[in-house]
C-alpha cells in the first residue's frame, strides 16, 4: 500500500482527501503570492482527536512524509502551506471544548478549536480568554501557538504563552506527551518544555489538545485615540502610562498612513476617509478594561496627559474610533461590507511583522520601512506597532504594503522588501519575526539572528523530529536523518 | 421592470457571475489572496465537515483552479460544490457576493453534463406541473391584493388558508393567480436554460400586479432580485397595520425567533415579525444567531434532496441553540425552516415547540 493507501485505511474516507479540488481547497494562505504559486499538498487529512494524529504520524514516519499542520490557514507568510508536499494535517475537526473549570478559571479545548469559539464556550461563565487577533473567528488555538501570533489585548494579557498553562502534542517520534504546569500559573519543575511550541510552526509536533488559563470577563472597555506629533511622542506617553500605574489593556500605534486599514465603517457610513491632521505623525489608539469607576478615570488622566505634556490631541469623531474597533475587535461589520475584499478591492496586501527595541520605532520607520518600500518600488498601506507584553512596552511591528497578486515581479519584490526589513530590525537590535514566525520566507534571515544557537535549535528538532517529518522546510533547513522510511527533506 | 435605475433587479444583474468571466476570476483572486476566514464562522456545513471546500473560502480557491484548469470536472466535485445551503452567511460576512460564485459553478456543471439526479427530478417536477413537489399550486382566488403561494404554501390548503385569514384580518383581500414555481430551484441548481424558461412563465402570470405580497422568504428575493417585480414579504405588509390588529387572545410565551436566511439577509424582513409577535404579548428571547447573522435551518440550496443527513445535522444545531435560550417556542415564518426545525426537534425529542408566526398570528387575533 502506499501511505495515502495507509491513511484511508487507518482512518477512512471521510478524513482522508485526495481529490484535486479538496488539495486545492488548501492550496493558499494570507501571504502574497503570484499567479501559479499555489501550494497544493498530496493529500489531506481531518483528525478529530490525538488518536487519529497518531495514526497519521505513524503513516508518515513508515514512509519518510511530511506533514504539515494548519489551523484556519489565516497566516500571512506561508506557515500554513506545504511547502514539501506529503500530508497536510488541517485541525478543524478537532474543534471541541473538552473542559471548563470555572473555579480555577481554566478552559481545556482541541487544538483545532477557534479562539473565538473558546470564548463563546468561556462567555456564559463570565470568563474569557484575551488572546484574540483580528482573525479570532477562523484562527486555531494551535494555530495561534504554531505562529506566536499577537493579540489585540497584548498590552495587559501578553501573547499566548501567557494563558498556555499545558499542552499535548504528537511529535515526530509518534508519542503523544503533555508539555506544561497543568492548571496552575507557573512551576519551577523541570525545564519548560512547553514554551519550546510557542513560534515552533509545528516543526516539533502537532499539537492537539490545550489547556489554557481564562481571565475574567471585564464589564467595561473604553476605547479611545490620541493623534500625536510623532511616533516617539506616542511611545513617550505609553512609557509615561506605565510608571504612572495606568493598566492598558491594548495599545497600538498606527502611522498616520495605516489608521486607512481600520476605517472602513467609517468610509462606508460618511462616503470619504477621516481627516487627520497634517502634523499627525501617529495615532494611539488603546483600551483601558474594568469597572467604569476604575476605568473611566484612567482613560481621562491618559488623554489629559497626552494633550498637556505629550502634544496630543484627542480623536474627538466617536465614529473613527469605533470604525478602528469595529475592524480591530468586534467585527460587527455592516453585512455586506466587510472590510478586506474592499481595502483591496484594487490591490491585495502583505505585511512584514518585526521586532525591533522600544526606542527605535521612529528611526525604523524611517529607515527600515518608508525608505525600503521605496527602494523597492512598493506602495505604502502603512505600519501598526502592537504593544505585546504585559505592563511592559514590547512592540510588535506590522509594516504593511500593497502587493498586486497579479504581478509576479511585484510579490517578488514584496518578498525581497520583507528580507531586507528583517535585516534592518536585525542591526538594529531586533528581530525578524514577531507574530509571524520565520516559515520558509525568512530562513536566511532567520539563521543570521540565531548565530550560534542554530546547533541547539538542531539539536532540539532531532529529539521532537528525527525524521524531519514535521512541516519540513519551515523556520529553517534541517538535514533529514534516515531511519525507518525513504529520506526526506 | 423598470428597474435601470439601480432597483433590485439591476442589483441582481450586477450581482451575475459565470464561470469564466473576468469579474469572477478577479474576485475569487482576492479572496485567494485575503484567506481571511470570516466567513467561515458561521458556515453551517463547514463547521460539521471541517473540509475547506465546503467552505466559501474552499469553493472560491476551487473555482479559481477550474478556471486555471488545475481542478476537473468530475462527480465528486458537484457532490462537494452542491453540498451547501447557500444560505448566505458567507455573503453577509463578505464584500463579494459569494453565493453568486458558487451558483455559476453549479450552472457550469450542470452544462458539462454533471447533473444530481435528485435535483433533476425537482426540475422536471417544475417543467410537467409548476410545482417542485408535483402537486398542484395554490388555487386561485378573487381578491384586491396578490398574494404569491409558491410551492411550499400551494399545497397546503389548510395553512394558506389559515395565513390568508391573517391577511383578512389586517384589511387585505388576498387574490390568488395561476401560479407556478418562482425558478428559484431551477436556478439555484444549475438548470439556466430551464429556469429561464420558467422565468417567462412567471412574468406573464406576475408581470402586470402593482403589489404581489409573498409568503416564501426566497420566493420574495427571487421575485424581486431575479424577476424585478414589485414584491414584497406579507410579514412586512402585516407590519404596517400593527396599530389597527386587535388582539383578542394574547399569547402568554416566551419565545424565540429563527431568521429565515433569506428574509434576515436579503429582504431586510427582521423586526417585523419580531414587533408582531410582541404586539400579540410574547416575550422573545434573542439566540446568539440572529437578524442578519442567523443560522441556516439545513433546508436551503437543495441539500435536504442531496445531503438529507447533513441537512437533518444542521436544522438540530439550531434547535440546540434555540433551546439554549430556555425559550419554549421556536418560531420562524419560512414554510422550508418550519418542516426541518419541526422534525429535527421531533427526532431530537425536543421540548421545544416549533410553530409558526402565522398560526400564532391567527390565535391571536381572531
Amino acid at each position: 500500500m502506499n501511505y495515502i493507501e495507509e491513511l484511508l485505511s487507518a482512518l477512512g474516507p471521510d478524513k482522508v482527501l485526495a481529490s484535486d479540488f479538496d488539495r486545492f481547497s488548501y492550496s493558499s494562505d494570507f501571504s502574497p503570492m503570484g499567479p501559479g504559486e499555489e501550494v497544493v499538498p498530496d493529500v489531506v487529512v481531518l483528525p478529530k482527536d490525538t488518536q487519529d494524529v497518531l495514526e497519521v504520524v505513524k503513516v508518515a514516519r513508515r514512509h519518510g512524509v511530511p506533514i504539515t499542520p494548519v489551523g484556519g490557514m489565516t497566516g500571512m507568510a506561508g506557515g500554513a502551506l506545504a511547502i514539501r508536499g506529503g500530508i497536510l494535517l488541517a485541525t478543524h475537526a478537532m474543534g471541541q471544548v473538552l473542559e471548563i473549570d470555572v473555579p480555577n478559571q481554566t478552559v481545556r479545548v482541541q487544538a483545532g478549536c477557534t479562539l473565538q469559539k473558546v470564548n463563546d464556550a468561556l462567555e456564559p461563565h463570565g470568563l474569557w480568554l484575551p488572546h484574540l487577533p483580528e482573525s479570532k473567528w477562523s484562527c486555531a488555538v494551535g494555530s495561534a501557538i504554531a505562529c506566536d501570533n499577537d493579540s489585540t489585548f497584548g498590552a495587559k494579557h501578553g501573547k499566548i504563552l501567557h494563558p498556555l498553562l499545558s499542552l499535548k502534542v504528537v511529535d515526530g517520534n509518534g508519542r503523544a506527551i503533555e508539555f506544561g504546569h497543568r492548571k496552575t500559573r507557573f512551576t519551577s519543575s523541570g525545564y519548560k518544555l512547553k514554551d519550546l511550541f510557542a513560534g515552533a510552526e509545528g516543526t516539533l509536533g502537532i499539537v492537539t489538545e490545550v489547556t489554557l488559563k481564562a481571565e475574567p470577563m471585564p464589564p467595561y472597555r473604553r476605547v479611545e485615540m490620541i493623534v500625536m506629533p510623532t511616533l516617539t511622542r506616542a511611545v513617550d506617553l505609553l512609557t509615561h502610562c506605565h510608571r504612572s500605574g495606568i493598566c492598558l489593556e491594548a495599545a497600538h500605534i498606527n502611522c498616520r498612513h495605516r489608521l486607512r486599514f481600520y476605517t472602513h465603517a467609517y468610509v462606508v457610513k460618511h462616503g470619504h476617509e477621516p481627516e487627520i491632521p497634517d502634523w499627525a505623525g501617529a495615532l494611539l489608539a488603546f483600551a483601558v478594561a474594568g469597572e467604569r469607576e476604575v476605568v473611566d478615570p484612567q482613560v481621562e488622566w491618559v488623554i489629559r496627559q497626552a494633550e498637556a505634556s505629550f502634544g496630543g490631541q484627542q480623536v474627538r469623531e466617536r465614529d473613527i474610533v469605533d470604525s478602528w474597533w469595529t475592524s480591530k475587535h468586534t467585527l460587527e461589520f455592516e453585512p455586506f461590507h466587510q472590510k478586506w475584499p474592499a481595502t483591496q478591492g484594487e490591490k491585495m496586501f502583505g505585511a512584514a511583522d518585526v521586532g525591533i527595541p522600544m526606542g527605535m520605532l521612529e528611526r525604523f520607520y524611517d529607515e527600515g520601512f518608508m525608505r525600503l518600500m521605496a527602494e523597492y518600488r512598493l506602495s505604502v498601506l502603512g505600519m501598526n506597532a502592537y504593544v505585546e507584553s504585559p505592563n511592559s512596552i514590547g512592540f510588535s511591528l506590522s509594516c504593511a504594503v500593497f502587493v498586486d497578486y497579479h504581478d509576479q515581479d511585484e510579490v517578488d519584490r514584496y518578498r525581497a522588501f520583507n528580507l531586507a526589513m528583517a535585516r534592518k530590525a536585525l542591526e538594529m537590535g531586533g528581530t525578524c519575526t514577531t507574530y509571524m514566525s520565520d516559515t520558509y520566507l525568512k530562513i536566511p534571515v532567520m539563521r543570521e539572528e540565531a548565530g550560534e544557537a542554530l546547533e541547539y535549535y538542531r539539536k532540539v528538532k532531532d529529539i521532537f523530529d528525527p525524521l524531519n517529518i514535521m512541516n519540513p522546510g519551515k523556520k529553517w533547513e534541517h538535514a533529514t536523518r534516515k531511519e525507518g522510511g525513504e529520506p526526506h527533506g | 421592470m423598470a428597474d435601470a435605475d439601480g432597483g433590485p433587479a439591476a442589483k441582481a444583474a450586477a450581482k451575475k457571475r459565470k464561470v469564466g468571466d473576468k469579474l469572477l476570476k478577479d474576485e475569487v483572486v482576492t479572496c485567494y489572496a485575503a484567506s481571511c476566514g470570516m466567513c467561515r464562522r458561521n458556515c453551517p456545513i463547514y463547521n460539521i465537515t471541517g473540509r475547506m471546500v465546503h467552505s466559501s473560502t474552499g469553493k472560491n480557491r476551487v473555482i479559481r483552479g477550474y478556471m486555471e484548469g488545475k481542478v476537473r470536472p468530475s462527480k465528486e466535485l458537484v457532490d462537494a460544490v452542491f453540498t451547501c445551503t447557500l444560505c448566505g452567511n458567507c455573503d453577509v460576512m463578505c464584500a463579494v457576493p459569494n453565493t453568486e460564485h458558487f451558483i455559476a459553478l453549479r450552472q457550469e456543471l450542470v452544462e458539462k453534463g454533471f447533473l444530481v439526479e435528485a435535483l433533476d427530478e425537482v426540475a422536471k417536477n417544475v417543467e410537467r406541473t409548476g410545482s417542485i413537489y408535483a402537486q398542484p399550486m395554490a388555487e386561485p382566488r378573487p381578491g384586491k391584493v396578490t398574494v404569491y403561494a409558491g410551492c411550499r404554501w400551494g399545497y397546503r390548503a389548510n395553512m394558506l388558508k389559515k395565513i390568508l385569514q391573517v391577511l383578512e384580518i389586517a384589511g387585505f383581500e388576498p387574490r390568488i393567480l395561476e401560479e407556478v414555481c418562482c425558478g428559484y430551484p431551477l436556478r439555484v441548481f444549475g438548470f439556466r436554460e430551464r429556469y429561464d424558461r420558467n422565468k417567462r412563465l412567471v412574468l406573464e402570470r406576475l408581470g402586470g400586479e402593482e403589489e404581489v405580497l409573498t409568503l416564501c422568504p426566497t420566493c420574495t428575493v427571487e421575485l424581486v432580485e431575479e424577476c424585478g417585480l414589485p414584491a414584497r414579504h406579507a410579514l412586512s405588509a402585516v407590519a404596517e397595520r400593527i396599530p389597527k390588529l386587535e388582539v383578542k387572545h394574547p399569547l402568554k410565551a416566551v419565545l424565540t425567533y429563527h431568521d429565515p436566511c433569506h428574509n434576515a439577509r436579503y429582504n431586510g424582513v427582521v423586526e417585523e415579525p419580531r414587533a408582531l409577535l410582541r404586539h400579540i404579548g410574547a416575550t422573545i428571547v434573542e439566540m446568539p444567531s440572529h437578524g442578519a447573522h442567523t443560522t441556516c435551518c439545513g433546508g436551503g440550496g437543495g441539500l435536504s434532496s442531496t445531503r438529507s443527513d447533513l441537512s437533518k445535522e444542521v436544522a438540530r444545531a439550531r434547535v440546540k441553540e434555540a433551546m439554549g435560550t430556555g425559550a419554549e417556542m421556536l418560531v420562524t415564518d419560512c414554510p422550508t425552516c418550519f418542516s426541518n426545525l419541526r422534525e429535527a426537534a421531533q427526532e431530537m425529542g425536543s421540548p421545544i415547540k416549533v410553530a409558526l408566526v402565522w398560526e400564532l398570528l391567527l390565535k391571536a387575533l381572531r
